[in-house]
């Protein structure tokens, strides 16, 4: 039995319906929903909260049903998007908001928690006890947030998009006390997000949502390597995509014939056959480039392609290297490499896949 | 618009002889309906807070069949002449009048009395109680109501502690209005009280019998009570959440 256990849960709100969504999440880690806008990742959060009627399904956390509970006897401690401290209210009286609500038997069942002295100094806000909210930094009203929240003593934590507000830098920073505060403090959490990256950062799983269904759950590595779908893997950002059909199946190793670039290797996964369309599912940083012809490839290893450079697009942190063709490839790059391979528009190169990099989606 | 607006008033207020204001401020008769108005603005005021603010919050935050209708409703004082208002008060709270006769029972009239005075005032100004109000919930940010049930309060909690005092500032502004819309009611006022005589009343009354000198002394002199307290309201109703306010 998990810690929280979503089971079904179906709910309709205006136009907008989640679908049977069910989801578990064990004790102390850190589930991260992702969708694009409007998929319904923030209703399902608000559902969990307590905030929407379900029409079917159940929620229970940490062996107690609390489907039907209103949200202030959820125990939950939900953030929002700038986390909405009360702006009539200093830092302190924010934090220790919710201190006149905790019962007794609470307390008790619980020891002695984490008071609000605790909370402002756990949190480094010594500083700032007597700011109004309109007078802080995004990180420092996430922290008076989060203390806000831990004076509640909350069995489970809800993120939604916190950084979405906030510059590339903020986000940055904060994405990293967050993910030091949740481990820091062993929380459990549902972390609502559209940001592929912040997915990444802070989730021990990964559920991506669209359209109201839920796609695909799974640990992190699984669900950005082997995504279970097109569309969950675009979002998680495997960009090439590539129709091929499965020519021959030896022991571990698939061959699968790809329309303009011949044959690639790739390891065999449930449900692939000989003769099965697939998609070939690569993520753009999984690939090397080789600037010089080298030997043969190794087959079941790795796949060696020739490539013509293309549109070369620096992205930030590292280069995005298109290749020219009719199926062309994204390769992302950082400036090392891009130097050492000299790259440039129109030069022939050659591309590094490993096999085992290589992911079937069947179709 | 702003001249025709100050312009009679001005002048009104710069005919008047020293002399003659202080008659008419000498007049105990006078005297008495100035303090009466201000009394009975008040009392209509404070009824339409306590009644109109649920209301409001409602309006503001619930979603239900017929809502359009309620609001209509609300607004529907604005659209009915007032004298119309009185005699429709009449027919309620008249001797006659469902609610008249159980209050009459207890010993309460409606007709000829403060209270008279008070349901006319509350009828023609509750709408600005009310639709203030709402619009100052309306603005207050949802996610802090929710984030507020989350952290154990509960929705009476969460009324009390974090809308209310976030929507205090246009609460205080309906009430500065309606208090100002109570003062200068008449209409109504007259058709359910004529005695005791409200400072619109005697007014009238003075006009009636005295003319225009008369009447415009003591018009001057209600104009110069009511918009002294209009003005001490209005600052006690800003004054206090700038605080909030200027860190926004």
């Amino acid at each position: 039995m998990s810690f929280l256990e979503i089971e079904n849960l179906s709910l309709t709100l205006h136009n907008f319906q989640l679908q049977n969504i069910s989801l578990t999440l064990p004790r102390g880690k850190v589930l991260v929903v992702l969708g694009p806008s409007g998929s319904g990742k923030s209703v399902l959060l608000e559902a969990v909260a307590g905030f929407h009627r379900l029409e079917r399904g159940s929620i229970r956390l940490d062996g107690r049903e609390i489907t039907f509970l209103p949200p202030e006897k959820r125990r939950l401690g939900f953030m929002f998007q700038d986390y909405a401290l009360f702006p009539h209210r200093t830092v302190r009286q924010n934090i220790a908001f919710p201190r006149q609500f905790l019962r007794a038997e609470n307390a008790e069942a619980e020891g002695e928690g984490i008071g609000v002295e605790q909370a402002v100094e756990l949190l480094h806000l010594t500083n700032l006890v007597d700011r109004y909210p309109a007078n802080l930094s995004g990180g420092e009203k996430q922290r008076v947030a989060m203390a806000r929240a831990l004076v509640c003593r909350p069995q489970l934590f809800l993120f939604d998009e916190p950084m979405s507000a906030l510059d590339a830098r903020a986000r940055e920073e904060l994405r990293q006390e967050l993910h030091n505060l949740f481990r820091e403090l062993n929380l459990t959490v549902v972390y609502v997000t559209h940001d592929q990256t912040e997915a990444l950062a802070l989730g021990d799983l990964i559920a991506v949502i669209h359209q109201g269904r839920l796609l695909q759950c799974g640990a992190r590595e699984e669900v950005f390597r082997r995504p279970a779908d097109p569309f969950v893997a675009r979002f998680v950002g495997m960009e090439n995509l590539l129709p091929g059909r499965v020519c021959r199946v030896d022991g571990d190793v698939v061959e699968v014939h790809l329309a303009d670039m011949g044959v690639i290797t790739a390891r065999r996964r449930d449900g692939v056959a000989e003769g099965s369309e697939v998609l070939v599912g690569i993520r753009p940083e999984d690939i090397r480039i080789i600037p010089n012809r080298p030997a043969e490839d190794i087959p079941g290893r790795e796949n060696i392609l020739s490539a013509v450079v293309g549109e070369i697009y620096p992205a930030g942190m590292f280069y995005k290297v298109g290749t020219a063709g009719r199926t062309p490839l994204t390769v992302y790059l950082t400036g090392r490499e891009m130097k050492e391979a000299a790259l440039e528009r129109g030069k022939t190169i050659w591309l590094g896949i490993p096999a085992a990099d290589i992911h079937l989606l069947t179709i | 618009m702003l001249a025709f607006i100050l312009l009679p008033l001005l002048q009104m207020t710069f005919s008047q002889s020293a002399a003659a204001l202080l008659a008419v401020a000498g007049m105990p008769d006078v005297r008495a309906a100035i303090g009466l108005s201000l009394e009975a603005a008040l009392l209509a005021s404070l009824v339409a807070a306590v009644f109109g603010v649920p209301l409001a919050y409602l309006l503001a935050r619930t979603r239900f069949r017929g809502r359009g209708l309620v609001e209509a409703v609300v607004d529907l004082p604005l659209a009915v002449p007032h004298t119309v208002a009185g005699i429709a008060l009449l027919f309620v709270f008249g001797r006659t009048g469902f609610v008249g006769r159980l209050a009459g029972r207890l010993g309460i009239s409606f007709w000829g009395s403060l209270a008279g005075i008070v349901i006319g005032m509350l009828f023609v100004s509750a709408p600005y109680m009310i639709n203030a109000a709402r619009n100052s919930f309306e603005s207050v940010d949802r996610r802090l109501e929710k984030v507020a049930r989350t952290l154990g309060a509960s929705p009476v909690q969460v009324f009390r502690q974090i809308s209310l005092p976030l929507a205090a500032r246009g609460i205080l502004t309906g009430l500065v209005l309606t208090y100002a819309r109570s003062v200068a009611e008449f209409g109504a006022v007259i058709l359910l009280a004529y005695y005791p005589e409200t400072a619109p009343v005697k007014i009238y009354e003075l006009f009636l019998e005295g003319g225009l000198k008369q009447s415009s002394a003591a018009a001057v002199l209600l104009l110069f009570v009511t918009l002294s307290t209009f003005i001490l309201f209005r600052y006690l109703a800003y004054r206090r959440p700038s605080r909030v306010g200027s860190e926004r």
